[in-house]
Formats: structure tokens, sequence, C-alpha cells
């Protein structure tokens, strides 16, 4: 079972779009059926597990705050417009208005939004982080970022995702080891399959694996000299290279 | 938009959600109080799994800055106590304490996009939405939800074999 495969057998069981071949290739594999049945049960298990996790809710009292501090925030304050927007229109206006906002001198909207996007590895880095298990997050600053990973399995593959936030994590099976410092990771890994999520939008990304570049970014140019076995905007999957 | 009618429908889910997330229930509470102030303040409107996408996001956000400060805060505490803090429940029983305390032991191995994802999920949000909180790919969300889970339930299994 691939990275690709667990991630669409579970799309599948929520109903999630999944691509047709994907679907298909599933559906025509006894193995990938019963990996979907196992993923429903799965799915069932934690909603029960969830469950027995009470919220104790007093809906009166919380109400009568709310209503409370809203009474006292509208005598306080003027009337203002109502807003209908979509989830992504009004993402969209709060970003328009805080880069109109950031773009004037002087303005303490500019120096919140610099504040606010100092990149976190810009902060020194007094020891290196070393950590042991499956998985490493770690900060990315405009510096950008060397993941090196050593004792992948040839032909194991490596999934890689793009994110918007400013931080990486590498995951790899329990037992590897991890190191970072100044802008470097390094994991020892003891199998896969391994998990790159990599910032889109920090400094440059280089992946190497045993010793061999397979990836790197600069701003949006995305290189494999590997190549790949898949690649879109959002993900690629890399093939561990014949040593 | 009807303030009862909103509450009643939102409020239940959403201090749940925030409770799971943070096993903090004073917390929980005031960060779904604040989302909903937030949104009858400023005049959100929409269909009624709009306004619960909204104040999801809303308090996935609040709870983000706010439960690293009550971390940093708790870890003061521990270094030099001043009260020993008291049962978040004393009425419940020892054994459903017991459950209790593995899962929120479990939901704390996990990474905080991973916890946000799974409850998110389970609280029955599109992979869309999800995506849009946790800031990756619709597409990327199968994958990384099925490693949660499965984590998850191994942090459980190990919390269950400690006890």
């Amino acid at each position: 079972m691939t990275r690709s495969d667990e991630g669409t057998i579970v799309a599948m069981r929520d109903g999630a779009l999944v691509d047709a071949d994907d679907r298909m290739r599933v559906e025509n594999s006894p193995a990938g059926m019963e990996e979907l049945r196992e993923a429903g049960r799965r799915a069932d298990r934690i909603a029960d597990t969830l469950a027995h996790y009470p919220t104790p809710i007093d809906l009166d009292r919380a109400k009568a705050e709310v209503r409370a501090r809203l009474d006292a925030q509208r005598r306080a304050e003027r009337p203002r417009p109502r807003i209908h927007l979509t989830l992504g229109k009004a993402a969209s206006l709060v970003l328009l208005g805080a880069a109109a906002a950031s773009a004037l001198p002087n303005s303490p909207v500019r120096s919140w939004v610099e504040g606010r996007l100092t990149p976190a590895a810009s902060v020194e880095v007094a020891a290196p982080i070393v950590a042991a298990g499956e998985e490493i997050e770690v900060p990315v600053g405009t510096d950008g970022l060397v993941v090196a990973l050593r004792g992948v399995p040839e032909g194991e593959e490596i999934e890689v995702l793009w994110t918007v936030e400013r931080t990486a994590r590498i995951s790899a099976a329990d037992g590897s080891s991890f190191t970072f410092a100044a802008g470097r990771a390094e994991a020892i890994v003891t199998g896969g399959p391994v998990l790159l999520v990599l910032p889109q939008s920090a400094g440059p990304i280089r992946v190497d694996v045993n010793g061999r570049r397979v990836l790197s970014r600069q701003a949006s140019d995305v290189e494999l000299p590997e190549g790949s076995v898949e690649e879109s905007a959002e993900r690629i999957i890399l093939a561990v290279p014949q040593h | 938009m009807d303030f009862d009618t909103t509450f009643d429908q939102q409020y239940p889910d959403l201090v749940r959600y925030c409770h799971r997330l943070t096993g903090d229930r004073d917390l929980a509470e005031d960060v779904a109080q604040e989302s909903l102030l937030r949104l009858f303040d400023r005049g959100v409107e929409g269909s009624e799994h709009g306004v619960r996408a909204w104040l999801f996001k809303t308090a996935t956000h609040l709870v983000r800055d706010r439960y690293r400060v009550r971390q940093n805060r708790k870890r003061l505490l521990e270094v030099n106590p001043v009260a020993p803090s008291g049962t978040e429940a004393p009425d419940m029983s020892l054994e459903r304490q017991e459950t209790r305390d593995r899962v929120r032991a479990a939901l704390d191995t996990l990474a905080e996009r991973d916890r946000e994802m799974l409850l998110m999920r389970y609280s029955g949000f599109s992979y869309r939405e999800i995506a849009e909180v946790i800031g990756v790919a619709a597409t990327s969300i199968g994958t990384l939800l099925s490693r949660a889970e499965k984590r998850f339930e191994r942090a459980m299994t190990e919390a269950g074999e400690a006890a």
C-alpha cells in the first residue's frame, strides 16, 4: 500500500473528492477494499473513543455571559455594517486591507506585519534540536532549509506536501532519529513511509536523500534532479534513487 | 441571525471541540464564547454550516494563541506551584475519568495541526474546510488524516497499557 493509496482510502471513506484512477485502483484490489473497510471501522472506533471525553455544558450561563458582553460592546461602539461574505472573500478583503495599510510609511500595520513575518528560524538556536521517534517539526526562515535523509530504503516513496506554514515536518517510521540546527534538518530513517511537509513560501528548500539531491525549491521553481513518481502543485511523490 | 437559535445550534459542539483540543474546560468555554461574541459583533451571516465553519476556524486560531500562553503559564506554575489544581469533574466516576485521561493523553501526543485536523474531521467538516484551517492542500488531508488517526489509536493503546 503506497502513501497515495493510504490517503485515497481515507478520502474515499469520507466521501471526499478522489481521482478516478486512484479510486479504481483501490476498488479493483481486494487488499485495498479491506483497507477501506478497516478505515471505516477505525473511524467508528475513534468517534466512539472521543465520545468518552465529556464536556459539561451550561448553555444558559454561557448565553447570558455572551449576551451581556455583546450588549456592553454595542453600547460602547457605533453599529457597524453587516457583512455577508463567503470565507474566501472575507479572507481576501482582510489580506487586501492589511497589504494596503502596510504599504503606508510609518504605518503601525507595517511594523505589525513585519513583526509577524519575522521568520521563526531567525531566532538564535542555542543547541540543536534532537528527537527520536517518528516525527520532527522545525522552523523555517528566509535562509531556507536543507533536509538530509539517510538510511531510506531504495525504492521507498517519499511524499512531499507544501504548506503555507513556516515550519517543516519530517515524518518517518518509528525509531528514526532527527536533528536540527542552523537551517539543516537531518534524519536517519529506519523505514518508510516518509512524509515531508515543507513550507512553500519560506527561503530556499533542498532535500537530499542518501547523499543525493532529489528536490530543490527556490521561490516557486521546483527542481527534481532524480525525477518524480507524481507531481502536482500541492504534492510530489519521489522514489528513492538507487545507490 | 437569531441570537438564541444560533447560540443553541453552535455553542455545544464548539465548546466540545475546544475542550478536546486543549483539555482545559475554562479555556474552551472562554474561546467558544469569544468566537460567538465576534460572530454577533461583526454581523457575520451565512448558512448554518457556513457559520459553523467560521466559528470553528476562529476558535482554532484563538486556541492556538491562548493555549500557548496557558501552557507557558502552566510550566511556570509547575516550577513554582501556587496551589493544587482541583479536578475538572469531581462527580465523574473513576472509570470514566480514567478513560477521559487516556483520551486526553492520546490527543496530547498528536502535533497541534494533527489534533486540529482529527477533531475537525470528527466534528463533521469537509477536507476543504479542514485544509483552510490547518493550511495544507485539501488533496493532502486524506494522507495526513490517516496518519493522525493511526497515531491516535496507537497512543490510546499505549495509554491503556501504561494505566
